[in-house]
């Protein structure tokens, strides 16, 4: 039987899915605790994410940027830059990200954020659901700072 | 699919009447639909979604064609929506 918590993520999911239908953006199933999702950039291209959402809730998803022809993760190619979110160490840099922490990822820039606090790190805002963060990439991705890929 | 503001034109699927606009919006919590006047402010609409599914009571921008519409006081029709329109509500927040 699914815990409380399983329950509840796949209700994310299935939102998510629902919105990417919505907005015509891929979204395809790995297993209970991956997925990948296809959003249309600015430029008409389309960027890949592969979100690992395990131990969801006690800390934030890992969002890679993902290339589903190599099945590469986080490769430059595969990576906007501008946006407000877009670090140039090659990962979304915000608290709902959990490769933003170093202690996770040595890329991550943030040593000052506290895993364990991400949802009540003031700048994660209302970015509390797989959706919600999926929303605000997609707006980075169309933002008019939006540079393309990374070289 | 949601209760709407005007009437129940988003709930069957059908075509906003002549001075209502139809909005299917991807949300924090998945799809929303509802009608308005096309003189709406879009503050209206986005404090309706935000209390209709219970959301965070934080800033929320709604976006259209990734430009956010703003300012919040003007209306749906002054940014040139009629008819059905695809909208996003994206959480605001900081990063890097």
């Amino acid at each position: 039987m699914p815990t409380a918590s399983e329950l509840l993520i796949e209700e994310e999911r299935q939102d998510l899915a629902n919105n990417a239908a919505l907005l015509s953006w891929t979204y395809t199933p790995m297993d209970a605790g991956n997925f990948v999702l296809g959003v249309t950039a600015r430029d008409g291209t389309i960027f890949h994410l592969w979100c690992q959402h395990d131990r969801y809730g006690v800390m934030p998803p890992a969002w890679h940027w993902f290339n589903p022809e190599t099945n590469a993760r986080d490769q430059a190619g595969d990576i906007p830059k501008g946006g407000l979110f877009f670090h140039g160490n090659k990962v979304i840099c915000a608290p709902w990200n959990r490769l933003a922490y170093s202690a996770i990822d040595s890329r991550g820039p943030h040593g000052d954020w506290e895993l364990a606090n991400w949802r009540e790190n003031p700048k994660t805002g209302a970015c509390l659901t797989l959706s919600a963060m999926a929303l605000r990439i997609h707006c980075e991705l169309n933002a008019l700072s939006f540079q393309g890929r990374i070289p | 699919m949601v209760a709407t503001e005007t009437g129940s034109a988003a709930d069957k699927g059908e075509e906003p009447g002549k001075d209502e606009i139809i909005l299917d919006v991807a949300t924090p919590k998945g799809p929303w639909s509802g009608a308005f006047p096309k003189t709406t402010k879009i503050q209206v609409v986005i404090d309706t979604i935000v209390n209709d599914l219970g959301l965070k009571q934080e800033t929320f921008q709604l976006v259209y064609n990734g430009t956010p519409m703003e300012p919040t006081s003007r209306t749906l029709v002054s940014f040139g929506l009629e008819g059905r329109v695809k909208l996003t509500l994206v959480a605001t927040g900081d990063g890097v």
